[in-house]
């Protein structure tokens, strides 16, 4: 038998009540993955107002999506599930995607963070997306592999593909780190 | 290292360096509040419609609600029926709570009073202001207030069933009248008068019904009863019906219908039926300028000595021994004594003019009377001063006992009692009259005579006086010559002499021999002297001395005897005249030596005929104050109310005679003001009218029934 850890714990008592409609609980887990929900989607989207957006119908999505969810997988992996397909939405109604280095510009970033954001804009968007999800969202291999839809084994060899890829991107541009 | 752990390691290194780089160049982002709450809006109206869940607007982790804020939602949380049912439990819960408290703490009332008769003032307790009501008027009494009564009447009603009645002159405070639970709480403390109070209701355990005085407590159990105090100290229980429970100090007694108790401070509380004190006398000490009459913790003179009792005190007499010859009093600094019948001397009647003396003496006798506060209404004075008159008439006779007694000499002071009667003429008279004067005096002299001061003051100074013989003498003297003839011989009157002012007198030898024979010790210290000169037996001597101290208002006695003077005495009395004869001869009784008592005793009659009659009678105000004075003090009266000179000397003349024999005889006992008030109808008896014929007098005030009766004991000035 394994022993369930006490995040884990909490985590399956949140997931009880939220299939229960307990508002409270709803509540808390709003609190809890807006902000890095935000940004994961900041980074994903052109603007600010985009990725609210998205965020609130990521979260609407959620409500709906809840009762049907087994609990297998964390409740971070079902939202950034929701967040990644809701991002891939968003791009497929819009055709007509903004530069995002004009956006960029606007966030007010230091040129170095700018500069660093446009190699990983350049990367491939799996190589992207695996790369955020692991380093800024703060998903392990496995939560990206079901948010990615691919195997454990697949997504870590994609993972360190994508490590490799960024380095000599960063070369490529110049981009001194280290 | 293996190819795997070689690359793992490498893999390891790689996460944390481009781990590194996003944490460097990536800054998070902080969502605004306003964001967080829009999207819990959001999605909490999602949920409802999902979950079909009641919508929470920012259910935020807040802290625990307090109480007061939880019960309020609770109370969000009920129905409409449930609120009113709730509401109506906690009023039938405040509601309980509140008729519960005010069953178990006491809780003040008022109750209803209403004034009849007269004036009544009523001290507030909550304002401190005095109001007065006036015959018919209604008022509201509380705890605290004080009830003075002047010539009104105060019916109170305590509670249904519980009722007392103020009388007039009575002062009451109520102490308590609160009711807790079912309990009623009443308590009384009665600072001077009567009150009577009429239970009807069965008072149970809890119940408190009590009325005491400064050293009386009177609790009852469903009763009838009337609790007084008087000017003296001394507190009178009687009970009507039911039962009284009365405690002083560690005494308790229980006064059961028809009974009643006296209680004084000192003394013991002895329960008898409620008609056996109606004649008990007063007594009023009349002794200026010195120390009293003294009195012991019991009847013996080697017994310690209390106190004196002072000039112008009224002392309740509260009871006597078996011998008749000691009255217990009350009370003297707040304690009840003994007091030696025989330490007050015969009265001398002496007739006087009326109006100078009168006027001295009513002051005297109003002083007293307001002491006693018998007779509340302003009448008061009036009162005295005319009741003295009748009294003594009456007294006078009955006087000869008690002074005549033993303490002839002493008895001096006893006479004073008489005084108050006679006074008024008598002693004046002996002024004018000079030297002889004593003649008038007489008259007064009774009262005077008496003189129980002679014993304090005189036996001291005078003993050590060789002179004393002298005024010995004086009151002898006339004992002997009155002796002789009937209480007419003017010679006697001449001893009355009442006016001590004479002392000086030479008379002195001639008292001497009176022996007077007082039994007062006092009066054997300075017996030596007298004896001497006593021809009469070995009694006398001893005696005399005594006398000797009161020599100084004997002194007349000495004119008397220089006188052939029933002339000259008599001339001053003149007016009187009839009366100083008959006095002295009371006076003379004295040959029975012992028993001066008797002796006075004719002389009083013969006093209260003569002078008084005439003047006194006027005064009678006793009579229409006491119109409910029993027959006796009313047949004792009617002698002086004749005021017509001619009737009362005959009918003095007449009681004297026989009194004085009767009395003489007759044993101190029988004298004792007690006993002669209960056959006061005897109108011969002169004893009975008054056994001392100095000393007491029935009170004119005479309590209906259960009030003493007053007598006087003054001391010749």
């Amino acid at each position: 038998m394994d022993p369930v850890a006490p995040g884990d714990r909490s985590e399956a008592e949140l997931l009880r009540r939220l299939k229960a409609g307990d508002q409270q609980a709803w509540a808390e887990f709003v609190q809890m993955m807006t902000p890095r929900l935000l940004n994961y989607l900041r980074r994903n989207l052109p603007t600010m107002q985009d990725a609210e957006d998205v965020l609130s119908e990521t979260l609407i999505a959620a409500v709906h999506a809840l009762p049907s969810f087994d609990g297998k997988a964390s409740l971070a992996t079902f939202i950034f599930s929701l967040a990644y397909r809701k991002i891939a939405d968003f791009y497929r109604k819009r055709q007509d995607v903004v530069e995002l280095s004009d956006q960029r510009a606007s966030a007010g970033v230091t040129s170095k963070a700018v500069e660093f954001e446009e190699v990983i804009d350049r990367l491939p968007e799996t190589t992207k997306q695996v790369l955020l999800l692991r380093y800024h969202v703060g998903l392990n291999v496995g939560e990206i592999a079901q948010v990615i839809d691919r195997s454990y084994k697949g997504t870590e060899s994609l993972l360190s593909r994508a490590r490799q890829q960024l380095r000599e991107a960063l070369e490529d541009a110049g981009f001194e780190y280290g | 290292m293996n190819m795997a752990e070689f690359r793992h390691d490498l893999d390891d290194r790689d996460d944390a360096e481009v781990r590194g780089l996003f944490e460097q160049h990536y800054t998070p982002i902080t969502p605004s509040p306003d964001l967080v709450e829009r999207l819990n809006q959001l999605v909490l109206r999602e949920v409802q419609s999902v979950y079909h869940a009641e919508a929470v607007v920012a259910p935020a982790p807040a802290p625990r609600p307090s109480l007061l804020e939880r019960m309020r939602r609770w109370l969000d949380g009920l129905g409409p029926g449930q609120s009113l049912a709730m509401a109506g439990a906690a009023a039938v819960a405040v509601i309980l709570i509140f008729f519960g408290l005010s069953r178990v703490l006491p809780r003040p009332v008022s109750a209803t009073a209403a004034v009849t008769g007269g004036e009544v003032t009523v001290l507030q307790a909550r304002t401190g202001e005095f109001r007065t009501y006036q015959d018919g008027d209604f008022l509201k009494v509380v705890q605290g207030d004080r009830i003075i009564a002047l010539n009104g009447m105060t019916t109170v009603t305590l509670f249904p069933g519980q009722t007392v009645i103020i009388e007039p002159d009575s002062y009451v405070e109520l102490v308590q009248l609160d009711a807790l639970a079912d309990a009623t709480q009443v308590e009384m403390f009665v600072r001077r008068g009567k009150t009577n109070n009429v239970i009807d209701v069965d008072l149970t355990d809890v119940d408190r019904y009590v009325v005491r005085s400064s050293s009386v407590n009177a609790s009852v159990t469903g009763t009838q009863f009337s609790f007084e105090t008087l000017a003296s100290g001394e507190s009178i229980v009687t009970t009507t019906s039911g039962a009284v429970t009365v405690s002083m100090d560690d005494q308790e007694v229980i006064v059961a219908q028809g009974e009643q108790v006296a209680a004084a401070p000192g003394a013991t509380m002895v329960v008898e039926a409620a008609s056996n004190r109606v004649e008990r006398p007063t007594l009023l000490v009349i002794a200026p300028g010195s120390p009293g009459i003294p009195l012991y913790a019991s009847p013996d003179v080697s017994a310690r000595q209390i106190g004196f009792a002072p000039d112008n005190r009224l002392l309740s007499v509260l009871s006597e021994d078996e011998s008749g010859s000691w009255y217990q009093i009350c009370c003297v600094d707040g304690q009840a004594g003994w007091l030696q019948v025989d330490a007050i001397p015969p009265v001398t009647p002496e007739p006087t003019p009326e109006s100078e003396p009168t006027a001295q003496e009513e002051a005297a006798v109003n002083a007293a009377v307001a002491e006693a506060a018998e007779s509340p209404s302003p009448t008061e004075p009036a009162t005295a001063t005319a009741t003295p008159s009748p009294t003594v008439t009456p007294l006078a006779t009955a006087t000869p006992s008690v002074t005549s007694t033993p303490t002839s000499a002493p008895s001096a002071t006893s006479t004073a009692t008489a005084t108050r009667t006679a006074s008024p003429t008598a002693t004046r008279t002996p002024r004018p009259t000079g030297t002889p004067s004593p003649a008038p005096t007489p008259t007064r002299t009774p009262t005077v005579v008496p003189t129980l001061l002679p014993s304090a003051t005189a036996t001291a100074t005078l003993t050590p006086v060789p002179p004393t013989a002298t005024d010995s003498p004086s009151r002898r003297p006339r004992p002997t010559e009155t002796e002789d003839p009937d209480p007419t011989d003017p010679p006697p009157t001449a001893t009355f002499t009442p006016t001590p002012s004479f002392t000086p007198l030479p008379p002195t030898p001639t008292a001497t021999p009176t022996p007077m024979p007082s039994p007062t010790p006092t009066l054997r210290e300075i017996t030596p002297v007298p004896t001497e000169a006593t021809p009469e037996g070995s009694g006398s001597p001893t005696e005399t001395p005594t006398e000797t101290p009161s020599a100084p208002f004997v002194v007349p006695t000495p004119t008397s005897t220089v006188t052939p003077t029933p002339v000259p005495t008599d001339t001053p009395t003149a007016t009187d005249t009839p009366v100083p004869t008959a006095t002295w001869t009371p006076t003379v009784p004295p040959p029975p030596t012992f028993t001066p008592t008797n002796t006075t005793v004719p002389p009083t009659p013969t006093d209260t005929p003569t002078a008084t009659p005439t003047d006194l009678i006027v005064p009678p105000s006793p009579q229409p104050l006491e119109p409910p004075a029993p027959p006796a003090s009313q047949a004792e009266q009617q002698p002086a109310l004749p005021a017509a000179p001619t009737e009362t000397p005959t009918a003095v003349p007449a009681d004297a005679p026989a009194a004085a024999p009767s009395v003489q005889p007759a044993q101190p006992a029988e004298q004792h003001p007690g006993q002669a008030g209960q056959a006061p109808n005897d109108p011969g008896a002169p004893a009975e009218s008054c056994d001392t014929p100095t000393c007491r007098a029935p009170a004119p005030e005479g309590r209906s029934t259960n009030q003493p009766t007053r007598l006087t004991v003054r001391r010749a000035t």
